[in-house]
């Protein structure tokens, strides 16, 4: 024992979700809150241990063995008093625990896959993978998709209760189910990356971790050596350019900051490269996805260097093409936002207006967008007063203050620059 | 310098509603605090439950400790401090009392021969 070591960033939640995915495999949804009293009393026992003596030379291992050790006392408790069916149980399988990290990656790829189930919606998915998969807590999880805990604890009980029906064909996953559910995973972790980069739950940190167990759980799809690698890369393409921006999408007080006022030397150069390696990679694929064209508008951004530099026309076509795939409200508003930079004024004006509002959250989008494309074509009076609409609509606090500083800017600057 | 024995009380509770990353926070804060006593640190032991309490020449066996339900001995540190002044100052650094519980200060008896 060493007083001074230090232990890996987020080492507990990591051992959560190995220990979770092995035991939810071996035990089945029915058996979770079983499992997870285990693994708390595992968290437990470290904290009062190595509070008092310093960490462990191998924290991992004594968090799996003592995980282990508890588990079996358990099954012994339960054998005593008759509770325990020997058909779900072999207690030898829980070697798993202290077994090397591929294959605990097998089994936390495969817990993955039946938490994607097609029976429960994509929130659940996430809510789920989130949970088992990442080792978050509901509190996280909460804060992250912007829902009370209450409403993340019950969703989740719901979930499971649903999965428990399927019994043991819910970790039924075999090469065809791997292939089948592809396409599911993959909007899961979109998903849950926007999440992330998307909503801001007001803790950076907490966000960026929610996008970042994203991209690492999307790494683990290439080691499926039989599913459609372009669309894993693609998709992890899309990530890594975006990843790439996560600093200087805000500032220090967490307010959003536009792709056009960001400071581009914080973009992290390393993960651009992630995203130029993974677009290669995307192209040997044999079809092509929303993700890939999403990757090339993204790869767009990265790689221009200034905002003034930016290919709008060649965005202006990917939108088109991503519309084929998704012509879903935000998919409209980015490709109105697009056409009025590359210039076509009257045609994004005209999209715009013909839009279809079908949640709260749209309004407030599209009447951000129509200012901002009314402060493009030089009517700021129109624009003002759109500003002041997308704040009077806004659900959001950040972006409440994002149209307040750029109707702002249009009263301290009237020459109609979009500065 | 003397020595001193700290026991830590916990309230249980308070360990409920704590994620995997809560936890590890935890420790790093006593990891750090452990550091920062620096020669002031001696040693420690964390304590188990259950607890039973054997009581005069009937021997009479009861469960727990005889304080207030809620809280639990966790474990205890022996500290070196110059005076029990210093060992109660350092004391009040220990993370646990950010979670509601306490710590007891105590001086280890020592006799010069």
């Amino acid at each position: 024992m060493t007083i001074s070591k230090q232990i890996t960033d987020h080492l507990f939640r990591q051992q959560s979700g190995k220990m979770n995915s092995i035991l939810i495999n071996q035990f089945g949804f029915e058996q979770s809150s079983t499992v997870e009293d285990i693994i708390q009393e595992t968290f437990l026992a470290a904290l009062k241990h190595w509070r008092m003596k310093g960490i462990p030379e191998n924290p991992e291992a004594w968090l799996m063995q003592v995980a282990k050790n508890k588990l079996i006392n358990e099954l012994q408790r339960r054998k005593r008093h008759g509770k325990l069916n020997k058909n779900i149980v072999q207690p030898a399988d829980l070697n798993l625990l202290t077994e090397n990290d591929e294959l605990i990656k097998r089994e936390q790829i495969k817990a993955f896959f039946a938490c994607c189930s097609p029976s429960i919606s994509s929130k659940a998915q996430i809510m789920l993978t989130l949970k088992i998969i990442s080792g978050f807590g509901d509190r996280e999880i909460a804060k992250g998709l912007l829902m009370s805990e209450q409403s993340v604890r019950k969703s989740i009980y719901r979930t499971r209760k649903i999965l428990k029906e399927l019994g043991k064909a819910a970790f039924n996953i075999g090469k065809g189910e791997y292939i089948e559910r592809l396409d599911i995973v993959l909007k899961v972790l979109y998903l849950m990356f926007n999440e992330g980069y998307y909503t801001s739950s007001g803790d950076k940190i907490l966000d960026e971790d929610i996008s970042f167990e994203a991209i690492r759980i999307t790494t683990w799809l290439l080691e499926i050596n039989y599913l459609e690698h372009g669309k894993i890369h693609a998709l992890l393409s899309l990530m890594f350019y975006n990843f790439a921006r996560f600093e200087s999408r805000t500032d220090s007080s967490n307010q959003i900051i536009d792709i056009e006022h960001q400071d581009r030397s914080k973009w992290d150069a390393k993960f651009v490269q992630q995203g130029i390696y993974h677009q290669r990679k995307s192209r040997e694929s044999t079809e092509i996805s929303k993700y890939h064209i999403e990757s090339g508008i993204a790869a767009v951004h990265c790689l221009s260097k200034s905002y003034s530099e930016t290919d709008w026309n060649q965005i202006v076509l990917y939108y088109q093409r991503l519309l084929t795939f998704d012509n879903s409200f935000i998919i409209e508003i980015n490709y109105a936002i697009a056409l009025s930079e590359a210039g076509e004024i009257s045609a994004s004006l005209k999209l715009l207006k013909g839009l279809k509002r079908n949640r709260m959250k749209d309004s407030s989008l599209l009447f951000g967008a129509l200012a901002r494309v009314y402060q493009r074509k030089g009517n700021l009076e129109i624009a003002k007063s759109y500003y002041k609409v997308a704040m009077d609509m806004t659900l959001s606090e950040n972006e409440r203050h994002f149209f307040a500083s750029k109707l702002n800017k249009l009263f301290l600057n009237t020459d109609g620059s979009l500065n | 310098m003397k020595k001193y024995l700290l026991i830590l009380f916990d309230t249980n509770e308070n360990y409920e509603a704590m994620t995997p990353d809560d936890y590890q926070k935890e420790i790093e804060l006593h990891g750090k605090w452990i550091q920062e006593l620096g020669e002031h640190y001696d040693s420690g032991e964390a304590l188990e439950e259950p607890s039973k309490t054997i009581r005069g020449k009937e021997l009479l066996v009861t469960d727990g400790p005889f304080i207030e339900a809620k809280e639990l001995v966790g474990g205890f540190y022996v500290i070196r401090a110059n005076s029990f002044e210093e060992a109660t100052d350092l004391a009040k650094g220990c993370p646990t009392l950010r979670l509601g519980g306490a710590v007891e200060v105590r001086p280890i008896m020592h006799i010069e021969m």
